[in-house]
């Protein structure tokens, strides 16, 4: 029975004429070795014919080897693998080998390499090569220091290294000799961390290798491999310009990177309206650090409003370094200049950056304002002149550490300090029903702003052997100091007319000098707690607990005339406001997750607490206190379903509740256009919105024809708008309140994408609407805006070659809004668009691209009318051996059409706004990219 | 996992292996084999042969610090046959409908996958089938089994695959699509490690069942010729796009 050899024969061909091979494994006593495993390998590549065991007594023998030579490798536990080339000799019809010897492994280094270190071990004749960077060294060891600790080998006090009891006299890096011949010159010098691995063998003398003739002599030799350098390194990039129009920039960066560190600079200027950094820039600036999305701080879903914060003026302005998608409106002038250095390791990761940007922004804009009042109208033309300046100085630093496989702690520290000059001009030209030119008025503002803004937080994340179990914990500080000063002043003149001409009543009033001085601070103290346990292995449930108290100051002070001095005071206008908010939060959800099923229901109870009190002046009397509870419950369901891999649907239901803002709740009044003055609310109750969501979509992989849809439901309970009172001389004063009906909003939107030939011309087309009802008080009466739009879009990609994408969409956009007390006031907004996207790549590395952009925008009901033709030409070469150089050409808005245009229907008016901005300039730039530039088209049309 | 042509197919070593009784070695020819299946994304992107230098660059600066994705598999085998698939303790997913597994039967020599291409589902019912392996002189343990390396190359997918074997298990099984080697495969990896398959754990066990095979099994049946040609023309569509198949299981 143990006799039976032991053979697995490769089936799918049977030689005729085949020979058989046979012998006997045996270890150097001879002894068989049984159950060890030969494979039959093909000589030119080593690929496997065939394989078999040796039997009991260390036999085997394969039948039917089809008549070549063969490689037999034979291998066991313990022994050097055996590998012998077997020619085919036609007169041996068995090929009888006889007793092959195999040689154990030495067994100090089987036992270190292969069971201690976990190393492979490679053998090449009698060559052991293994992995080196499976030995611990400190870090900054040598060579040298790595050799002492690889078993086998020992090295003396003077360098000396023996490998395998023989001295080494050859050291080779990457197979060549490493700087004379001086073995230690490689193992003293070369940091350990640079080899990958470490082989020793007997290679021939250098007398036979220049001879050519062997001489049977070898030396011992080691080999180190170094590891490849792609983790190391640095790259740079320059780009200057300068153009007709006075328009010039210029931008660098430089990044110095290993694998632990990243240093980056990078600093610009320009004044072609780009203020931040672009994607690819802010990635290349911030490194690994680039988008922390662990870094959330609130936990729990997301159901909304219990953010009260108070929002300055600066919109968009917040502690991340500034990136931006295209180039601003209006006018801009930008500097800004930045360091980031990141320090990552497995445990510790370390990030610090500064950043400062500088943007003088100049916006020229005409507007034109249709108001409508119950059984008349106005309208206001307005030329409006705004200069703001912002200076940005941001710092931030962020520590992460591993504490242990399950725990980690992340602390991060953000702040920005800005400066603020602000000025705004503005011309206005009232008109009556019959376009008579009945008011002058010119409000002017000119000040200037601090803020200090600092956001600090830890968290600490628990994960537990069981799967899916986590404990999270966070706190976080905000501190938010913003003040300003201006000047305002407003003149306002009345024109005789024969019709309607809304006289002023109180000339005072609405003719201003004063200086008003603001200062705003906020500091938040929140903290989150979160457990998530898995419950089998489609259940996940969560607690969560979110706890924030919120301590704010308003002061305002108004002067008039415009001097700091008690005299001037106006005690009407100015105010102090000191306010608290609380804000608790628990809530638990429980999640489904399996074969395409997805459920989550889950509820939250919250408690909002306001209390404010008002005082004449900071440290005076009180006037008024506000006290605000608003405790709700608010539950959230989602459910997911997948028809197959690829088409899904999905269902949302939640509600939200919003508090108001501090700006909606703080009852100072704002007179710093006397002719519409707003004012605050202290008795706001919390908006609540009820929403549904469903979306459905799929995707064909192998036609790439594909549908997106979804239609979402939202309404509204106490919404809070702001509405309008207008006097007889129309000063509009507006004041946030509730509605209880707040209205509602359907949307529905479906795309479909297809191709009319693969991969080379792909059609997008898309149909959306939607259906609006927003109420709002004028003159105390109930209006409802309804508001009902219609677009369609198509888009079609042609790539049919590789040095050609041409981009072209086409969009109509039709809008109804009707007004149920203002009924004459119907009307009907149209927007169309073409768009054209064509790039070609041209021989030699030349590059032309074009962007054309057609609009046309009509409202009827105020004689609008507007058609935008917009094209740009981008012509560059690349060059280089590296493609590291760029000339470009690139020529913007070449009809000189540019205009900024906004037209909006709301409450009792319409409008549109027209702002000057950037119009038709070429430039002539220079890059520089040690990375080399990209020498392809792009392929979609959002790259 | 990596697919062959038609042409490359011809190539493939179509090893029927009985069942043999190896006397001691028995007693190793069923149990289960736990696997750690890791994705490294940032490998994955030094591939992604469409990206410029500068793309690819910044990509590995700014995900350096992303974790590999894991999941555990598993492998459950004895002498009539082997399934593999996600480990039962696996957290359920809400996005894919069909999962993934290989079974193999040694009685009839034939192997049944769910294969995927960009989530469409494919039922592949065929022979059983290997690449053709080049065999090396390397050893390493892995899970406590010395294992031998060998290699194969996949020249649809354009990258090479490199196993570790062990001979202590008698049985030819595998992760994914692979086997053919004298006993299981206990490591893997795939394109330079962008895709690395290693035993956390063996349990030999001589009663070891395998899961019942369902009874229904929803999708279209492709031959395993047919699949790869499949797969052939998604990679020649996604290498028009200059895009990578993402589509595919690495």
């Amino acid at each position: 029975m143990r006799k039976t050899l032991l053979l697995l024969i490769v089936s799918f061909q049977c030689f005729a004429q085949s020979y058989s091979i046979k012998g006997t494994l045996v270890d150097t006593s001879n002894v068989p070795l049984e159950f060890a495993t030969l494979f039959l390998l093909n000589p030119s590549d080593s690929t496997m014919l065939t394989f078999g065991r040796t039997d009991g007594d260390g036999k085997f023998e394969f039948k039917g080897v089809k008549k070549a030579d063969v490689v037999l490798q034979a291998t066991f536990m313990g022994y050097i693998p055996f590998k012998q080339l077997i020619k085919y000799d036609a007169g041996k019809p068995v090929n009888e080998l006889g007793a092959i010897k195999m040689k154990p492994i030495d067994n100090e280094l089987y036992e270190i390499i292969i069971k201690t270190a976990k190393a492979p071990m490679a053998f090449k004749g009698d060559t052991v090569e293994y992995d080196a960077s499976k030995f611990k060294v400190p870090p900054g060891s040598t060579v040298e220091d790595l050799l002492k600790r690889l078993p086998g080998f020992q090295v003396d006090g003077d360098g000396n290294i023996k490998a395998q009891g023989e001295n080494i006299t050859k050291v080779m890096v990457d197979g060549k000799r490493f700087f004379g011949s001086d073995p230690k010159a490689a193992t003293k010098n070369l940091p350990s961390e640079a080899i990958s691995k470490v082989q020793v063998y007997n290679d021939a003398t250098e007398q036979s290798k220049v001879t050519g003739v062997s001489d049977g002599a070898t030396e011992k030799t080691i080999n180190l491999q170094l590891k490849e350098e792609y983790k190391k390194g640095a790259f740079g990039k320059f780009t200057a310009g300068a153009g007709t129009e006075e328009r010039v920039m210029a931008k660098g960066n430089y990044n110095k990177f290993d694998e632990k560190n990243q240093l980056s600079i990078i600093g610009f200027g320009n004044n072609i309206n780009q203020s931040g950094l672009s994607n690819d820039d802010y990635q290349d600036f911030r490194g690994s650090q680039s988008y922390n999305w662990g870094d959330n701080v609130d936990f729990g879903f997301n159901s909304g409003g219990y953010y009260i914060y108070y929002g300055d003026e600066d919109n968009g302005e917040g502690l991340g370094i500034p990136t931006s998608w295209g180039p601003d409106r209006g006018r801009s002038q930008n500097i800004a200049g930045g360091a980031n250095y990141n320090y990552d390791t497995k445990k510790d990761k370390i990030s610090s950056n500064y950043f400062y940007n500088k943007t003088a922004q100049q916006l020229e804009q005409e507007q034109f304002r249709n108001i409508f009042l119950q059984g008349t109208q106005y309208n206001i033309r307005s030329q409006e002149n705004f200069k703001n300046t912002i200076g940005n100085h941001r710092a931030s630093v962020r520590y992460e550490r591993q504490i242990d496989s399950l725990r980690s702690i992340i602390g991060y520290v953000n702040g920005r300090l800005a400066n603020r000059d602000q000025l705004s001009d503005i011309n206005q030209q009232y008109y009556n029903l019959t376009n008579e030119h009945f008011r002058n008025q010119n409000p002017y503002s000119k000040g200037d702003g601090l803020t200090k803004n600092i956001e600090s937080s830890v968290l600490f994340k628990n994960n537990f052997m069981k799967k899916g179990r986590s404990f999270l914990w966070s706190g976080t500080y905000i501190i938010n100091n913003n003040s300003n000063n201006a000047i305002q002043r407003s003149d306002i003149e009345q024109l005789v007319v024969g019709g309607e001409s809304f006289p002023i009543s109180d000339s005072a009033a609405v003719n201003i000098n004063q200086l008003s001085l603001g200062d705003n601070r906020s500091s938040v103290l929140k903290s989150s707690v979160m457990y998530v346990e898995p419950l089998g292995t489609k259940f996940t449930w969560d607690i969560f607990g979110n706890i924030s108290r919120t301590l704010q100051s308003i002061e305002r002070n108004v002067f008039s005339p415009p001097n700091e001095s008690t005299g001037s005071r106006n005690d009407d206008l100015s105010v102090y406001f000191d306010n608290t908010v609380n804000y608790q939060r628990v809530g638990s959800s429980m999640r489904y997750a399996s074969k395409g099923i997805f459920a989550m229901l889950g509820v939250a109870a919250q408690g909002i607490g306001l209390e404010g009190s008002q005082f004449d002046q900071k440290g005076g009397t009180k006037e008024e206190s506000i006290t605000n509870k608003y405790p709700a419950v608010l539950p959230t369901a989602s459910f997911r379903y997948s028809f197959s891999n690829t088409s899904r649907m999905q269902l949302n239901a939640n509600i939200t509740e919003s508090a108001p803002t501090i700006n909606q709740l703080q009852p100072f009044i704002d007179n710093s256009n006397p002719m519409f003055i707003t004012t605050g609310n202290p008795n706001l109750q919390p908006s609540r919105t009820r929403s549904v969501n469903a979306y459905y979509n799929m995707y064909d992989p192998a036609t790439f024809f594909n549908v997106w849809t979804s239609v979402n439901y939202r309404s509204y309970k106490n919404r809070i708008v702001y509405n309008r009172v207008i006097s007889e001389d129309l000063i509009t004063t507006t004041r946030p309140e509730n509605i209880a009906d707040g209205g509602d909003n359907l949307g529905a939107n479906i795309n479909i994408g297809f191709p009319i030939k693969k991969n080379k011309i792909m059609v997008d087309m898309g149909l959306n609407g939607n259906i609006g009802k927003s109420p709002l008080f004028i003159n105390e009466v109930r209006n409802e805006n309804n508001s009902k739009s219609i677009g369609g879009n198509v888009s079609i990609n042609i790539t049919p070659v590789s040095w050609l994408s041409w981009f072209v969409s086409g969009n109509l956009w039709t809008n109804r809004t009707e007004y149920s007390k203002f009924s004459q006031q119907n009307q009907t907004f149209h927007r169309r668009t073409i768009s054209s996207d064509l790039n070609i790549q041209l021989p030699k590395k030349l590059f032309v691209s074009s962007r054309f952009n057609y609009s046309h925008q009509k409202n009827e009901r105020i004689n609008f009318n507007q058609h935008l033709p917009i094209l740009g030409v981008n012509v560059y070469k690349i060059f280089g051996k590296k493609n590291q150089h760029e000339l470009r050409v690139s020529g913007n808005d070449l009809f000189n059409r540019n205009l900024g245009i906004n037209q909006s229907a709301s409450s009792n008016e319409v409008s549109f706004t027209n702002t000057q901005t950037l119009s038709r300039y070429i430039m002539l730039s220079y890059s520089f990219n040690m990375r080399g530039m990209k020498t392809e088209i792009k392929r979609n049309r959002w790259e | 996992m990596g697919i062959n042509t038609n042409n490359a197919m011809k190539k493939f070593l179509i090893l029927f292996l009985s069942a043999v009784s190896f006397g001691t070695f028995a007693q190793k020819n069923s149990g289960t084999i736990n696997y750690n299946f890791e994705t490294d994304w940032l490998k994955m992107v030094e591939k992604n042969k469409f990206l410029s230098n500068e793309e690819r660059q910044r990509a590995l600066q700014t995900w350096k610090n992303d974790e590999t994705y894991k999941v555990n598999m598993q492998l459950v085998f004895n002498p009539q046959g082997s399934y593999y698939g996600l480990d039962p303790n696996e957290r359920g997913n809400s996005w894919q409908k069909t999962e993934y597994w290989v079974r193999r039967n040694f009685e009839t020599n034939t192997v049944l996958e769910t294969q995927m291409i960009g989530g469409k589902v494919m039922i592949v019912e065929d022979t059983l089938y290997s690449f053709p392996w080049k065999i090396k002189s390397e050893i390493k343990e892995v899970a406590g089994y010395l294992c031998m390396k060998a290699t194969a190359y996949d020249s649809v997918r354009n990258y090479d695959i490199e196993v570790w074997f062990t001979t202590d298990i008698s049985l030819s099984v595998g992760p994914e699509e692979f086997m053919g080697l004298p006993g299981a495969i206990l490591e893997m990896v795939i394109n330079d490690g962008v895709v690395k398959i290693a035993a956390s754990s063996v349990k030999l066990n001589k009663e070891q069942q395998l899961p019942p095979v369902p009874k229904k099994v929803k999708g279209k049946r492709y031959t395993k010729p047919q699949y790869a040609n499949e797969v052939a023309k998604y990679v020649k569509d996604s290498e028009e796009r200059r895009q990578m198949a993402w589509g595919l299981r690495y």
